[in-house]
């Protein structure tokens, strides 16, 4: 179930993201961050209160000019310093509806834009390492896995079996551009992960697979999962993150937050206000 | 996190080294110098080749380009500097002068008032003020990072007529001399410890576990369940009080059968397979928890089972965020390294000592210096293909530390000769001359009728079979005395010396010093006619020593400075500069001040050929497309000939006069 | 100020009494004093040039 809309909302990112993804990234950003505060605007415009926000914005812009005119006399200010903060609290109250509906999309939203501007894709000739992690109770040393050639990349080392973290791995060499299919025999049993090598600008990258779970799913919504009787738990190519080049500048991360969430979340906000007047949503 | 920046990096003084002089080179990233130049010209730097060695090869056609280029100009051998040590003799090239006038006599210098060796290229100075707060150390005040050669480089003289230069890890120019040429440092940068290269090697062989070897730590560790844990060390933490060494942990996980292991460390991770050498890793050493200092380096996974046995090379200033200064303008090294990505910056790259002390076999260690040939090659054809004015300086140290290691090979008189090994690297000498052919034809290609080509060596090679202890020899003749004699051969730094009753000391690998009063802590003889007198009669003594075994004479010339050497800095020179024979050098034990108890020993190390000897034992090279009119050509002519191309008046200091 | 008694061999505390003498110590403590600190002084300094010499021997030509 789980799968089924998880490919099908991930389409709609290929969809929207198709035309764009030949050119410099930071277009497709721009293009998502005004679909999002658009999406944030209607959320607003329907959900919320507009004509009680209306008038507690208003009930702030008059407390603070009495505030000013009345600056001298001690017990004004107060009231007015007073109602200031009342209707504050009021226009929270009014905006927390719409951030309710907004939050479970927006975190979905985001999942997908990782595989979008988190990860870098493999460049030819570029190493990096494929990881299997195995399910409680199985040893990697006990576990029959073989890895299939392709002409995508290369298995460079024999497999490397870390007991103690439940965990295979090897070391993969890009060699050919496009996603290829890594293709694992577990036990008889055939599953593939994609990888990614030289993409377009602009393209999904998934670095982990995993297994058929709810919260698994959500959250690395992908790739399909593998089948759940699988003594595998997750495959992982590890991707180097993506840097957001802003005039020869790479913007850095802030306090574990990615380059590409930092530009999303401030263009997102900032297009919102810009827009809000057009669409005259009050917020 | 921030990441201390050079200046920051120096104030702390966590590095040997100084700096800045430089005014600020870093600011600009654009190189000076945009003037076409009617006139060019083209140097390539090849460190060590020997002119007899490559008569031969030419001879036997194996070396097609520089036999057309001697066709086609002129090849002579090139007289070299007293003593033939790399920075001396760079030096003498960079400036037109000789020591008298650049001030670098040794690789080692002395501190007459300690009785101390100390760098002779570069001087560090740490954070004269600075300020507790609890554990931690803050500066105030800067260090510094000086380069210690004094006259002016050709570059500078260039600049002043707005010529441009590119001037590629010439030796004895770190940190760079100021200029807004485009100039990277070579021989003489420190790794990030500040030394002249550290490697690490963490192994579980028992055997192994040799303590205090030069140029190298090594480490016992132990594989528990598959797994090694270490620690590798960095700079000294000034940040705190007691001045810890900084360290990363890493991990290292094996494979319970298949020869392979994942190395782990911060947020790096990579597999090696036996045999591997990983690329180039940054390493981030936390000095607080908002300030870390960057290096890089290379693993390489010698052996998984029976032994697991890791090499890590010395860590190197990363390129692209140096926290020394390494190149003019700042820009120039982050530029490399944006394009090449990192790359060796330690001054001599290739890893001699881990050689030396069997960390790494012959083969090792041609892999790991073919990782500093072919990105040598590779920046090659980089700066060549934007030469297009001024002057292309390029330089290569392969051929220089390959004819260290691998002379016992060529030389069946040499005590380290062995056959088996001879026919398998008998040929690593005369395959780094072809790969020169290679580069010199890559340079003849771009050569144009405009175009002045000059190949050059600053030495050539000798055999090193025995070696001298001059130090013992001191002592022996009566002019050196021991406070404990039966000690002789156990301390360095002459910890066992009487200096009251002692005349004359050696420190560096050609420099005699004679215990001077006032100058010398415990000076004992009398500067002038007493000392005159004394120093001829050592000179005397010396080139008249026979090896007791061979009957040969160790020493050919005994210099007295004030005869060779003529400029401001004569004063500072060593008082006799000794000039072995074909075959002998200075022993292993006497430039740090270690009294060994004989005079004359085989050279048993791997460090087989070498060329600090008297001058007229190993000359340079030097080819040109031009015809030479000078007869008998040395490094210092060589400065005046590139200003005369370029129409500029030679300044009265230099001491050489234009070639053609 | 805390003290500690030392035993010593019978012939070096003779020849102890003897130079403190000699040289002009006021008893034969300040002059194991002054020895002592002179000793350890000389360990601290050596530490840092230890160090200097590691520094010093990464160069291939000495070892």
């Amino acid at each position: 179930m789980m799968w089924i809309f998880n490919s099908v909302f991930g389409k709609i990112f290929d969809f929207i993201f198709f035309l764009f993804r030949n050119m410099n990234p930071w277009i497709g950003m721009i293009l998502i961050s005004v679909l999002t505060a658009l999406l944030m605007l209607f959320v607003f415009r329907f959900t919320s209160n507009q004509e009680g926000i209306k008038r507690v914005k208003n009930k702030i812009k008059a407390h603070l000019l009495e505030l000013r005119l009345f600056k001298d006399s001690m017990s004004l200010s107060f009231k007015a310093q007073g109602n200031i903060l009342r209707y504050n609290l009021r226009y929270i109250s009014y905006s927390t509806k719409p951030m309710l509906v907004m939050i479970i999309p927006l975190i979905l939203i985001l999942i997908q834009l990782n595989f979008w501007f988190g990860y870098e894709a493999l460049t030819p000739g570029q190493e990096t390492i494929l990881k299997v992690k195995l399910e409680e109770g199985h040893n990697p040393l006990d576990i029959d896995v073989a890895l299939e050639p392709s002409s995508g990349f290369d298995i460079q080392t024999p497999p490397l079996r870390i007991e103690e973290g439940r965990e295979i791995n090897w070391r993969l060499q890009a060699r050919e551009k496009g996603v290829h299919d890594l293709t694992f025999i577990v036990n008889g049993q055939r599953l593939t992960k994609k990888v990614a090598v030289a993409q377009r600008p602009l393209s999904k990258i998934s670095p982990l697979k995993v297994k058929r779970n709810f919260i698994n799913e959500l959250i690395n919504p992908g790739e399909s999962p593998f089948p759940a009787d699988s003594p595998i738990k997750a495959i992982e190519v590890k991707y180097q993150a993506k840097n957001m080049n802003l005039f020869g500048w790479n913007i850095p991360w802030l306090l574990g937050i990615p380059p590409w969430l930092i530009v999303y979340f401030a263009l997102s906000i900032i297009l919102g206000f810009v827009l809000k007047g057009i669409f005259k949503v009050e917020i | 996190m921030n990441h201390i920046d050079r200046r920051e990096f120096i104030k702390l003084g966590l590095a040997a080294g100084s700096l800045l002089t430089l005014g600020s080179p870093g600011l600009t990233t654009k190189a000076f110098g945009k003037r076409e130049t009617p006139q060019k010209v083209l140097i390539l730097g090849l460190d060590g080749m020997d002119p007899r060695l490559l008569q031969l090869w030419m001879k036997e056609g194996k070396l097609p380009y520089f036999q057309r280029l001697a066709r086609q100009g002129d090849f002579l051998p090139l007289r070299t500097s007293i003593p033939p040590q790399s920075p001396v003799a760079w030096s003498n090239f960079a400036t037109g002068t000789n020591p008298g006038g650049h001030a670098i006599f040794d690789f080692i210098h002395r501190d007459p008032e300690r009785y101390f060796p100390v760098f002779s290229a570069s001087e560090t100075t740490g954070a004269k003020k600075t300020v507790r707060v609890g554990k931690l150390i803050l500066p105030l005040s800067g260090g510094e990072v000086k380069n210690m050669r004094k006259g002016r480089a050709f570059w500078q003289i260039l600049e002043d007529h707005d010529i441009p230069a590119t001037v590629f890890k010439i030796p004895a120019n770190y940190p760079p001399s100021s200029t807004k040429q485009r100039t990277i440092s070579g021989m003489g940068t420190p790794d990030i410890l500040g030394s002249y290269g550290i490697f690490n090697y963490y192994t579980t062989e028992a055997k192994e576990l040799k303590e205090d070897i030069g140029g190298g730590r090594i480490h016992p560790v132990n594989v528990i369940a598959n797994r090694v844990e270490a620690k590798l060390l960095g700079p000294v933490n000034a940040f705190k009080k007691d001045r810890p060494e900084s360290a990363i942990e890493f991990k290292v996980f094996v494979d319970p059968v298949n020869p392979v292991a994942k190395i782990s460390f911060q947020d790096n991770e990579f597999i090696l397979k036996e045999g591997e050498w990983s690329s180039w890793k940054r390493i981030h050493f936390r000095m607080i928890p908002t300030q870390s200092v960057n290096g890089i380096c290379v693993f390489y996974l010698k052996q998984v089972r029976p032994n697991f046995k890791l090499y890590i090379s010395p860590i190197n200033i990363d390129p692209g965020r140096a926290v020394l200064p390494i190149s003019t303008p700042k820009g120039y090294s982050e530029e490399l390294e944006k394009r090449f990505g990192p790359f060796f910056t330690k001054g001599l790259p290739a890893d001699t000592k881990a050689l030396d002390n069997d960390v790494l076999d012959d083969g090792e260690f041609l892999e790991q210096d073919d990782l500093v040939l072919r990105e040598r090659l590779e920046m090659f054809d980089y700066e060549l293909a934007r030469f297009s004015s001024g002057l292309l300086f390029y330089y290569v140290s392969s051929t220089d530390q390959r004819q260290h290691m691998f002379w016992r090979f060529i030389d069946k008189e040499h005590p380290s000769y062995d056959p088996a090994l001879a026919k398998k690297y008998g040929n690593t000498i005369e395959n780094i001359y072809k790969e020169m052919d290679k580069l010199l034809a890559k340079a003849m290609e771009k050569v144009d009728k405009d175009t002045v080509l000059i190949v050059m060596s600053d030495h050539g090679f000798s055999p090193f079979r025995r070696s001298f202890n001059l130090n013992t020899w001191l002592k022996e003749s009566g002019y050196h005395t021991l406070i404990t004699p039966w000690k002789q051969g156990r301390e360095d730094l002459f910890m066992n010396t009487n200096w009251s009753r002692t005349k004359a000391y050696s420190f560096g690998l050609n420099s005699l010093y004679i215990n001077q009063k006032g100058r010398e802590a415990e000076g004992a003889v009398n500067p002038g006619p007493e000392k005159e007198a004394l120093v001829r009669e050592i000179a005397y003594k010396l080139e008249n020593f026979r090896d007791p075994k061979t009957g040969g004479r160790p020493v050919l010339r005994a210099f007295v400075a004030k005869d060779v050497y003529q400029g401001p800095y004569v004063e500072e020179a060593p008082d006799i500069i000794v000039g072995y024979n074909h075959g002998y050098r200075t022993s292993w034990a006497a430039p740090l001040g270690r009294i060994s108890k004989e005079i004359v020993e085989d050279n048993t190390e791997k460090w087989s050929g070498d060329h600090c000897m008297a001058p007229e034992v190993i000359p340079g090279i030097l080819l040109t497309n031009r015809k030479i009119k000078a007869k008998s050509p040395a490094l210092y002519d060589l400065t005046p000939t590139i200003l005369k191309i370029f129409g500029i008046e030679i300044p009265k200091e230099m001491v050489g006069k234009p070639i053609f | 100020m805390g003290k500690a008694k030392i035993k010593l061999d019978k012939d070096l505390m003779d020849k102890v009494k003897k130079y403190s003498k000699m040289a002009g110590y006021s008893s034969p403590e300040e002059f194991i004093n002054h020895c002592l600190e002179k000793e350890i002084a000389k360990l601290e300094e050596s530490d840092s040039e230890e160090e200097i010499k590691k520094k010093l021997k990464g160069l291939g030509y000495i070892s």
